[in-house]
C-alpha cells in the first residue's frame, strides 16, 4: 500500500548489541543504512530489518538518532564557510547548537559516527563545531582546549613564528 | 656489528610515518623497520650502549630532528601524510580538511604555531588548493606549476621537457597565496563599458572577454580598460629587510630603491587545465582581433584556427584601428586612443607606432596589425619598469623604459567592427612568457630566499 514503507520501523544495532527502533524514513538519512536497506528489497515485509552498526556505541547512536529525528522536522540550515562566529548558536538553529554542546570525547565520536554512517548534515555540524573551538583563539588557547603539548624545539618554534609573522604582514 | 650498521644505513628507507612517542628521549624504543632489513635476526632486548646511541639517533631522525622543510619534501599526495608523531585530533586524516574548511586562512595559519602535528595540519594541501581556486576564480581539477620549486626545471633548461607537478607535491600554495596581490589582478574588461542602453560595446554572454564595438567606426576613438590595474609590486620594506642606510643617502638613491620590486603570484594558463603560479616580475595580457564577418562560435573554435582567415584590410590607409596599451588612473576612455596623453601608453595597429603623451607617434615600433592578429602587452619590473609588446607570439622589444610610478590598467583602443578577445591569462597566451620569466628567475629566487620560510626551495 502507498506510504507503507515510510511507516515501517527498522532496528539499528549498536556496538553493544542494543537495538534501536527507528522509522525507515528517518534511518534512511544515513547513506550507509540507506544502501543496506535498498539492497535488501526482497526481504519479507513482515520481518523487521536489522542493521548492525558495530562501530557505533549506544550512547552515540542514540544521539545520532535524535539528530535524524529532529532533522526531519526542522532541517539544519547550511553552515557558512568560513564560520561567521565562534559561537555555534549564531551559526545554526538553536536546537543544533545545543545538540553539539557536548564534551570533546562525545563530539569526536559523533564525527566518527557521522562519517561511518555517512550523514552529511551531522558531519558538517560536528566538524564546524570543532572549527568553532579553534576560531579566534591564540595557539596557547588552542593547546589548552584540545589538551595538546607544545612539542616544538625552540629552534623550530622560532622558525615557525618567523614564517607566520611574515605571512601576516603580507 | 655489521648488521647494525646496515640498519642505520637504511634508516632513511622507513616511511615517514613513525608512531613513536616524541618527548625528549622517551623510554628507549626501536624504530619500526621493514622486516627485510631486520634480517638476519638481531637480538633487541639489551643492545650495548654504543648501539643504543646509534638507534637513538636513527629514532630522533625519524621523529623530530629533521628541519621542518625537510619534512615538507616528503609530502607527496593530497592526503595529509602525518609526519608528526600523532594526529592533531582523534580523527581520520581525511576529515581534517572538512574542519579546516570552516576556518578563515588567518586562523589556519595560526594553527601552525600550536604543535608539530598542527603545523602539518595547517599546511593541508587540499585546504589551500580549494582556497586558491576560490580566490583566483579558477575551475576545479586543475594543476598548478611553480617553477621556483622545481629543481628539474632548472636542470632541463631551455627547450627541455616541462615537468608539470600535480597539486600537493612541491607546489606550496599556502606560501604562494601570500604573494598574491591584495587587489586582484585584472581578469576582465570593466563592466562599466557594457552597462546601460547606450553602451558602445557589447560582450558575449558566454565569454565576458569577447567584446564587440556597436557604434560607427572612424568617428572618434574610444578605449576599454579593466577595472583593476596590474599589480605594481612595489617592494614593501619589511623590518628585517630595512636597508641600513642613512636617510640622506636613501633619498639620493630613491629612484633606485623604489625600482626594487617584489615578485607576485597570479595564475596564468600554460596549457589546458594547468596554471603557472611561479612568483614573477612581469605582468602581461593579450588581445586577438577576430574577423567580424565570420560566424564565431567562441566556445568551440580556438583563436589559432581562426587566424587562417587573416586578411590585410588594415594598413596605413585603413580607417580602422586597434591599439593596445596601458593607462593610469583617470585616463579618459571616451575620446582618445591609448598613448595620446600623458596618462597612457599604446601600440597602434594602423601604423605600427608607439605613442605616449602625444597624438603623433614617438617612433615606428613594430609591424602594423589588424584582423586575425594577436597582440600582447606587458610590463616587466626587472631591471626597470618597462613596457613591451608582442605580435602573434613574437617579442617586439622594449617600447618604453623606466615608466612612471602609478598603477597601470590594461587598455584597448577600439575603432573597428571586429570582435576582440582579451586574454588575461585564463587561456594560454600566444607569446611564450617562459623566457621572460627565466630572465627574472635569479631576482625572484633571491627575493624568496630572503624570506623566512621553512619550506625548502
Amino acid at each position: 500500500m502507498a506510504g507503507m514503507t515510510d511507516e515501517r520501523n527498522l532496528t539499528l544495532l549498536s556496538q553493544e548489541g542494543d537495538s534501536f527502533q527507528v522509522p525507515v524514513s528517518i534511518a534512511r538519512m544515513s547513506e550507509l543504512v540507506k544502501t543496506m536497506v535498498d539492497d535488501d528489497d526482497d526481504a519479507d515485509d513482515d520481518e523487521q530489518q536489522e542493521v548492525p552498526l558495530p562501530n557505533v556505541k549506544s550512547s552515540v547512536l542514540s544521539k545520532v538518532i535524535d539528530f535524524a529525528k529532529h532533522h526531519a522536522t526542522e532541517p539544519m540550515s547550511e553552515i557558512d564557510k568560513p564560520l561567521k562566529s565562534a559561537n555555534m548558536s549564531e551559526v545554526v538553529q538553536s536546537w543544533y547548537s545545543e545538540f553539539v554542546d557536548v564534551d570533546q570525547e562525545l563530539l569526536f565520536e559523533l564525527i566518527l559516527a557521522a562519517n561511518y554512517m555517512d550523514i552529511k548534515p551531522l558531519l558538517d555540524l560536528t566538524c564546524a563545531t570543532v572549527a568553532s573551538m579553534i576560531k579566534g583563539k591564540t595557539p596557547e588557547e588552542i593547546r589548552k582546549t584540545f589538551n595538546i603539548v607544545n612539542d616544538f624545539t625552540p629552534e623550530e618554534e622560532a622558525q615557525v613564528r618567523e614564517e607566520n609573522k611574515w605571512c601576516e604582514e603580507a | 656489528m655489521a648488521s647494525y650498521d646496515s640498519t642505520s644505513d637504511y634508516a632513511w628507507l622507513v616511511p615517514p610515518l613513525p608512531t613513536l612517542p616524541k618527548s625528549p628521549l622517551p623510554p628507549f624504543s626501536f624504530p619500526k623497520l621493514p622486516s627485510l632489513i631486520l634480517s638476519p635476526p638481531i637480538h633487541f632486548s639489551s643492545p650495548p650502549q654504543s648501539q643504543c646511541k646509534r638507534y637513538n639517533s636513527a629514532n630522533s631522525f625519524l621523529t623530530r630532528k629533521r628541519p621542518l622543510g625537510f619534512r615538507n619534501l616528503h609530502r607527496s599526495s593530497l592526503n595529509l601524510s602525518p609526519y608528526a608523531s600523532s594526529p592533531p585530533f582523534p580523527l581520520p586524516s581525511d576529515l581534517l580538511p572538512l574542519i579546516l574548511s570552516y576556518l578563515p586562512p588567518s586562523t589556519v595559519r595560526t594553527l601552525s604555531l600550536v604543535s608539530l602535528s598542527f603545523h602539518d595540519l595547517s599546511s593541508s594541501p587540499i585546504y589551500w588548493y580549494n582556497l586558491s581556486l576560490e580566490k583566483w576564480e579558477l575551475p576545479r581539477n586543475i594543476c598548478f606549476v611553480d617553477k621556483t620549486s622545481l629543481d628539474s626545471f632548472k636542470k632541463l633548461g631551455d627547450g627541455g621537457e616541462k615537468k608539470i607537478t600535480k597539486l600537493g607535491s612541491t607546489v606550496d600554495l599556502k606560501y604562494l597565496l601570500t604573494l598574491s596581490p591584495q587587489t586582484l589582478h585584472p581578469h576582465s574588461i570593466s563592466s562599466q563599458f557594457f552597462r546601460g542602453s547606450n553602451a558602445k560595446f557589447s560582450r558575449s554572454p558566454t565569454d565576458k572577454n569577447l567584446i564587440h564595438f556597436k557604434g560607427t567606426t572612424g568617428i572618434g576613438d574610444r578605449c576599454v580598460t579593466t577595472s583593476t590595474p596590474f599589480p605594481s609590486s612595489i617592494k614593501k620594506l619589511r623590518n628585517n629587510t630595512l636597508k641600513p642606510l642613512p636617510k640622506i643617502i636613501r633619498a639620493l638613491f630613491r629612484n633606485y630603491i623604489e625600482e626594487e620590486r617584489e615578485p607576485f603570484v597570479y595564475p596564468y594558463c600554460v596549457q589546458k587545465g594547468v596554471y603557472d603560479i611561479s612568483p614573477r616580475l612581469f605582468c602581461y595580457f593579450e588581445i586577438s582581433i577576430l574577423p567580424s564577418s565570420s560566424n564565431i562560435n567562441e566556445n568551440q573554435v580556438p583563436i589559432e584556427e581562426r587566424e587562417g582567415e587573416r586578411f590585410n584590410s588594415v594598413n596605413g590607409e585603413s580607417d580602422e584601428c586597434v591599439a593596445v596599451g596601458l593607462s593610469y588612473e583617470g585616463f579618459d576612455c571616451e575620446s582618445k586612443m591609448p598613448g595620446w596623453d600623458e596618462r597612457s601608453y599604446g601600440y597602434h595597429g594602423d601604423d605600427g607606432g608607439v605613442f605616449y603623451a602625444n597624438g603623433d607617434m614617438i617612433r615606428r615600433y613594430g609591424p602594423s596589425f589588424g584582423t586575425g592578429d594577436t597582440i600582447g602587452c606587458g610590463v616587466t619590473f626587472h631591471p626597470h619598469r618597462s613596457i613591451f609588446f608582442t605580435l602573434n607570439g613574437e617579442y617586439l622589444g622594449v617600447a618604453f623604459e623606466r615608466v612612471e610610478e602609478g598603477s597601470l590598467y590594461p587598455t584597448i583602443g577600439i575603432d573597428t567592427k571586429a570582435k576582440i578577445r582579451a586574454n588575461f591569462g585564463d587561456k594560454q597566451w600566444r607569446f611564450d612568457v617562459d623566457k621572460l620569466w627565466e630572465e627574472g628567475r635569479g631576482v625572484v629566487e633571491e627575493d624568496l630566499r630572503k624570506r623566512p620560510r621553512s619550506y625548502s626551495m
